[in-house]
């Protein structure tokens, strides 16, 4: 496919840190429905929670709140120690916080605005001085992040949209990574990639948990994460399955969490 | 036969396309005046001897493209961020009785220095509000501005329609529907001595510079660019939507309802409703042709009055009405539409 052996990487064995996010009996409604009933969960310090599910169970939603782009209706969340209420995106990113959208094209480029206006917009307060953008700045960080990320086709002035999918993604992971993001939410991050560029995605988001990155990762892909997550969890209908460490995981039991047989009869008749 | 996205937009296309579009409209409308029966080039001649003949035509041609360029501007900024603003001709005309009502009831006396710029601001906030509203129904409830800001239109020009014909109805006009006449210190100061040229045409160039740094440099410029090509990918950014709308309104509203102000300061001295012959809805052709680009602005509004200047004063030498600008207008208009289409897409066999 791609006119070399690919090899996804593996993880590494770790130790995971100290909690970095928990999550307590969280509950968010939208458009009047509950589309997160009391969710809990955290993640460590350099550790990967996988988040698997069918499409449809609460994914959206549960990015978008991480994304600071959902509210909470019910249930606390710990941030690195601290109590916080529902943050906006510019708290979020400003706390170092780094966020892959589930839908690259959608949420996370704007094909019309170069790379280097798509690499800053998140992280505008950093590239802008008294309501000045600082274009010079911005175009570093662009290049930086191209260079180190090896987006292939690219400079900063192009306009985003001339991209492959897979180069967009990576652009998106490096303005996420290149300062070393203390949480890294990744939704679907190598959803519609070729093979070399779900190998490097992958890379990097190991790399990102060496470096003592605590990790959310929401997929689909049974295979993506088995190979990336440290501990699985199962979103049926909204609610969360109890955390299963990766080691004892395979594809039949990941298929029972995914169909709800860790819940109440009364929970798995709602799905 | 299939149309297939430009991979890049070449510089040299996005300069030609608004030269190509009023090209194509010249020589649509230069059918129809071959089909009046007179001669298509001795025609066009005559619409630039109209519009740059005398000094006079000079000074009138630019006169118009002051509110032009206005109205454009306001059309503009609200396009670049995906705000459908139709209704600059009615944030006109309220900008235009608010200055008429605050400088006649409120600011009888007061010496040029002070009025002036208190009334070019009250005109922009009426605008501003006008706008407001549809903006807030389209936040709130999802309406389509293009529907009430186009319907608000009617009710403005109705409203001041009816204003002129009683609580501001100046009782020296002879019964004629018109506003109390502005104070003549609020009158803007002329350029040149023995013509209505007047400084608004500074304001509006000072403006259009203005708006083009605010685009390109601040981070208000680059979040409303933003808001209008993806709104689901700004909001992931941080971009507050809500915010960055309100004040892309209040600027595009704020010009329009300062066009308004600046023709009954510049111009007439008074509101009739025959202020505007469609400086809102022509604003929205200088938009287009300018490809929203607030510098382009000026230059379209040129074409635009030029064109409307230039008819009126053909059709006295010729027997061609003066129609023929509106219809050079409209199809520049189109054509821009055509050509900047073609800009991003090519013919694929």
């Amino acid at each position: 496919m791609v006119g070399r052996e690919v090899k996804r990487p593996v993880r590494e064995a770790s130790q995971p840190g100290e909690i970095i996010l928990s999550a307590e009996n969280v509950s968010v409604q939208q458009g009047g429905v509950d589309r997160l009933k009391a969710v809990d969960f955290h993640v460590r310090e350099g550790e990967v929670l996988g988040i698997i599910g069918v499409s449809g169970n609460g994914q959206a939603t549960l990015a978008q709140l991480l994304s600071g782009t959902a509210k909470r209706a019910d249930g606390a969340i710990t941030l690195f120690g601290e109590e916080v209420g529902d943050l906006s995106v510019p708290e979020i990113v400003d706390r170092g916080i780094g966020r892959i959208p589930e839908d690259r094209n959608h949420e996370g480029v704007i094909g019309e605005m170069a790379i280097w206006e798509n690499a800053v917009l998140e992280r505008i307060p950093e590239f802008s001085k008294n309501g000045l953008v600082d274009r010079s700045a911005g175009v570093k960080f662009a290049d930086d992040v191209i260079s180190a990320f090896d987006v292939r086709g690219a400079t900063p002035t192009k306009r985003i949209r001339l991209l492959s999918g897979g180069n967009m993604q990576k652009l998106i992971l490096g303005r996420n990574l290149l300062n070393q993001p203390r949480l890294l939410l990744a939704a679907q991050p190598a959803r519609g990639l070729d093979e070399g560029a779900v190998a490097a995605v992958h890379e990097r988001i190991l790399n990102a948990r060496k470096n003592g990155t605590g990790v959310i990762l929401i997929s689909e892909d049974l295979d993506e994460v088995l190979a990336l997550a440290d501990r699985i969890q199962a979103i049926v209908g909204g609610r969360l399955s109890p955390s299963v460490d990766a080691e004892d995981a395979n594809a039949r039991k990941m298929g029972l969490m995914m169909s709800g047989e860790w819940a109440d009869q009364e929970v798995r008749d709602e799905v | 036969m299939r149309f297939e996205r430009r991979e890049n937009q070449p510089l040299l296309l996005i300069f030609a396309t608004p030269l190509i579009a009023v090209i194509a409209a010249l020589a649509l409308s230069g059918v129809l005046i071959a089909l009046a029966g007179a001669p298509v080039f001795e025609a066009y001649w005559n619409i630039v001897k109209g519009a740059f003949g005398s000094r006079l035509s000079t000074t009138e041609t630019l006169t118009r493209a002051i509110p032009l360029m206005l109205t454009g501007l306001a059309a503009a900024i609200a396009f670049r961020a995906k705000l459908w603003n139709i209704g600059a001709e009615g944030q006109l005309y309220i900008g235009a009785i608010t200055v008429s009502a605050v400088s006649s009831q409120l600011l009888a006396g007061t010496p040029s220095l002070i009025q002036i710029p208190v009334l070019l601001i009250c005109g922009a906030i009426a605008g501003m509000i006008l706008l407001l509203i549809p903006l807030w129904l389209r936040l709130r409830f999802s309406v389509d501005e293009v529907v009430t800001t186009l319907l608000l239109n009617f009710v403005a020009i109705l409203f001041v329609s009816m204003l002129i014909d009683t609580v501001l109805k100046d009782p020296l006009a002879f019964g004629w529907p018109q506003s109390l006449p502005v104070e003549d210190d609020a009158m803007l100061p002329r350029i040149l001595t023995r013509s209505r040229l007047h400084i608004g045409l500074f304001i509006a160039i000072a403006l259009a510079i203005i708006i083009y740094l605010i685009q390109t440099r601040t981070v208000f410029g680059l979040q409303s660019r933003a808001a209008g090509l993806n709104p689901e990918a700004a909001v992931f950014a941080g971009v507050p939507l809500g915010r960055t709308l309100v004040l892309v309104a209040m600027i595009s509203g704020g010009f329009a309802g300062l066009a308004g102000a600046v023709e009954v300061m510049g111009v007439q001295g008074y509101v009739t409703t025959e202020l505007s012959p469609g400086f809102g809805y022509s604003g929205i052709v200088v938009a287009m042709l300018a490809n929203l680009n607030p510098i382009g602005v000026i230059l379209a509004a040129l074409f635009i009055a030029t064109m409307f200047v230039g008819a009126d004063g053909m059709s006295r030498v010729m027997e061609i009405p003066t129609y023929i600008a509106d219809v050079t207008v409209a199809s520049s208009l189109l054509s821009m539409l055509v050509a900047i289409f073609f800009t991003q897409y090519r013919i694929r066999r």
